[in-house]
């Protein structure tokens, strides 16, 4: 099992990465309103106010999305997050990754 | 999930004329009874109509997905209708649709049912598939063009 964490800026993409994830089995994700740094610099530390710009995802909050997966889903959850979001590699458009998952409770298998 | 294992030709209409949202779904649910046991035909129509008076499942791009669960059907139903000239179907982008993807799921396969809403949703987003399916001329390029679709998509 891994953990997928899916950090996007992009809010028009979450409705199409959760249907995407319905689709290829991933039966559940949690979703978390969230900030970034360059959005909590700029609005809160003066010397960094008006370079929302030049911050990466400065100017609004993203999404974060977290979800315990099999991990020969990886791969595919992986391919859905940049068919629906472009190019995620691209600066300040979100970022995505998996982390090993050692013992999961409560997660029911479909 | 893949789509076009749940396409049948037989249960595509392609070409069909404009008409009500109930007229659609009568004659698609006319065109699966001609060749599944549906039971209670006129129950299936009442709940689609009353799931589609609680929010439309024109969902926008020229697609709508009316659905249902039915009891006593011994399997997963997928009636494809298309619409070249586009029908009225209170979609919510106020734009006629032109697909209608009807789904019938057996109790016992509300997963899969929740599966194929979403990859009939995905799949949908690509404005050249609709477009190709709205002006599809036969159940066959329907058909192909799913599958061909199916090939190349994530999941």
């Amino acid at each position: 099992m891994e953990l997928l964490v899916i950090i996007i800026k992009q809010t028009q993409y979450l409705d199409d990465i959760l249907t995407g994830f319905v689709d290829i089995g991933i039966g559940g994700a949690t979703v978390v309103d969230s900030r970034g740094m360059g959005q909590i610099l700029t609005a809160n530390v003066p010397i960094f106010a008006g370079l929302k710009d030049l911050m990466p995802g400065g100017a609004i909050g993203n999404y974060m999305i977290v979800s315990v997966i099999e991990s020969e889903k990886v791969e595919t959850a992986l391919q859905l997050v940049n068919e629906v979001c472009g190019n995620i590699e691209e600066e300040g458009a979100g970022i995505a990754f998996t982390l090993p998952v050692n013992k999961v409770f409560g997660l029911h298998k479909e | 999930m893949k789509l076009s294992p749940f396409v049948e030709k037989s249960l595509i209409a392609a070409d069909l004329p404009p008409g009500t949202k109930k007229e659609l779904l009568e004659k698609l649910l006319s065109l699966a009874e001609e060749h599944y046991s549906l039971g209670d035909k006129t129950k299936i129509l009442k709940d689609l109509v009353a799931r589609e008076k609680q929010s439309t499942t024109g969902i926008g791009c020229s697609i709508a997905v009316p659905h249902t669960i039915v009891d006593g059907i011994e399997k997963t139903l997928l009636i494809i209708g298309s619409v070249p000239e586009g029908t009225e179907f209170h979609a919510v982008d106020s734009k006629p649709v032109k697909v209608v993807f009807l789904l019938l799921s057996p109790p016992d396969r509300t997963r899969e049912h929740i599966k194929l809403l979403a990859r009939i949703a995905r799949i949908c987003s690509i404005e050249e598939l609709v477009e190709d399916l709205a002006g599809a001329a036969t159940a066959e390029e329907v058909l192909e063009r799913i599958t061909r679709e199916d090939e190349s998509h994530v999941g």
